[in-house]
């Protein structure tokens, strides 16, 4: 592995390339968690360990996968992974497990794992597509993890589960429902396009 | 002709048998590891209806118990009331200082919610109307909203109420004996859980009585 190669795979995954603000994976699980960050991260921590092996293990299989049923194997090996994660969660840590419900198994449908197994881990070696899911995963995270604070501050004055906001503050149910997930998104997507990625595209052209 | 389709049929076998045995590679693991874990997850969901019954009957048990010390002090306390074919109806909370005497039930309800079934655990005196505590075991209601009604502020207001509920009122508002707060925001799960509390007060007399 070259440095340039791993330094694109990390500012692909981190800003230029982004699967949440760029290429706009990944939403449904952006709206569903970020009301808390206690979930979110959980979350997050489940579909950075299921990208990165998924996208590892499909790299291993890329040439004898026949093409017509790679999305199936893809998905298979995906679900694999986040049986796992569910089981783990459910034997050794019953409590987190309840808290998050579906969304463990959700991590299934997320389209950023697939995403990265058809759009990168098919067509590279497995080192490359290990880091590559690692930074995908890294990536979303920050995004959500950042939605997820402002959500739950003011949608029910806490961080992390410990109240910081007083008596004062009315709490806005509306950021911890689906919509003020789509509004935190939008202003996000608005804020990094507008104003950070916008800038590179002028000076490339 | 005949030898394009025949290396058809040659790589649609092989694709299937590919997806046979790379099911079956991966399932294997997987598998085991249910297998390795099936226990655990069974123990952790029988031992968390168990602290359950407890916690409604407001039996105190330490912060982060294991399943060794859990199952002494439920023995001490709980009598599970099963039906011929072996399923629980109702818990008897008995009262180990005084003979072993009645001192309240436990009750399994459930009722809808807004996204699904909502199932809790209700703990009444011998009166059969005085809550000794709510604790709900199974809900999938909104995080940040519904989901509160795991909150402890929102169990622990049901401790001494007097059943059947006729009103909610609203969060942070005093609520008399036959009312509590309701969740802001969550309309429909409050009123699911008033509904699934209320199914105890008209349940449980007709099958404590056929216990007898």
């Amino acid at each position: 592995m070259q440095i340039h190669k791993i330094k694109k795979i990390i500012s692909d995954g981190l800003g230029k390339n982004n699967p949440v603000f760029y290429q706009i994976l990944g939403i449904c699980s952006t709206l569903a968690v970020t009301n808390v960050l206690k979930n979110t991260l959980v979350m997050c921590l489940g579909l950075i360990f299921t990208t990165a092996l998924s996208s590892m293990t499909v790299s291993f299989m890329r040439k004898h996968i026949p093409t017509r049923v790679r999305m199936m194997v893809e998905v298979l090996i995906i679900a694999v992974y986040v049986i796992i994660v569910d089981l783990v969660l459910k034997a050794y840590a019953p409590d987190i497990s309840r808290q998050l419900g579906p969304y463990v198994g959700l991590i299934i449908t997320n389209c950023i794992v697939m995403g990265r197994a058809e759009g990168f881990a098919l067509s590279n070696p497995p080192g490359e597509s290990f880091l590559d899911g690692i930074f995908s995963g890294v990536g979303y995270s920050y995004v959500l993890l950042t939605i997820a604070f402002i959500r739950e501050l003011m949608g029910s004055g806490k961080i992390w589960g410990i109240q910081v906001l007083g008596d004062w503050w009315t709490n806005w149910s509306i950021m911890v429902m689906a919509p003020g997930g789509f509004f935190m998104l939008a202003i996000f997507i608005w804020i990094v396009k507008g104003y950070i990625i916008k800038d590179k595209e002028v000076k490339k052209a | 002709m005949s030898t394009v389709k025949k290396s058809k049929t040659q790589e649609y076998i092989k694709t299937i048998v590919f997806m046979v045995a790379i099911t079956f590679l991966f399932i294997a693991p997987l598998s085991f590891a249910y297998l390795k874990t099936k226990d655990m997850v069974k123990q952790n969901e029988l031992m968390f209806l168990k602290k359950a019954v407890l916690y409604s009957a407001n039996i105190k048990y330490p912060d982060g118990a294991k399943v060794s010390d859990i199952d002494p002090i439920y023995n001490k306390y709980v009598a599970e009331i099963r039906n011929p074919e072996g399923k629980i109806l109702y818990y008897q909370i008995k009262d180990p200082d005084s003979g072993g005497s009645i001192k309240g039930y436990a009750y399994v309800t459930s009722g809808p919610g807004l996204w699904g079934e909502i199932t809790g655990v209700v703990g009444v005196a011998p009166d059969k109307k005085t809550v000794t505590g709510v604790e709900f075991i199974k809900q999938g209601e909104t995080p940040g909203l519904g989901a509160r009604i795991e909150e402890v502020w929102f169990k622990e207001q049901f401790r001494g109420k007097t059943g059947p509920f006729n009103k909610t009122v609203a969060e942070k508002d005093p609520a008399g004996a036959d009312q509590f707060q309701a969740i802001t925001g969550a309309t429909i799960t409050s009123d699911g859980v008033k509904k699934l509390l209320n199914k105890t007060f008209t349940d449980l007399p007709k099958i404590t009585q056929d216990g007898k």
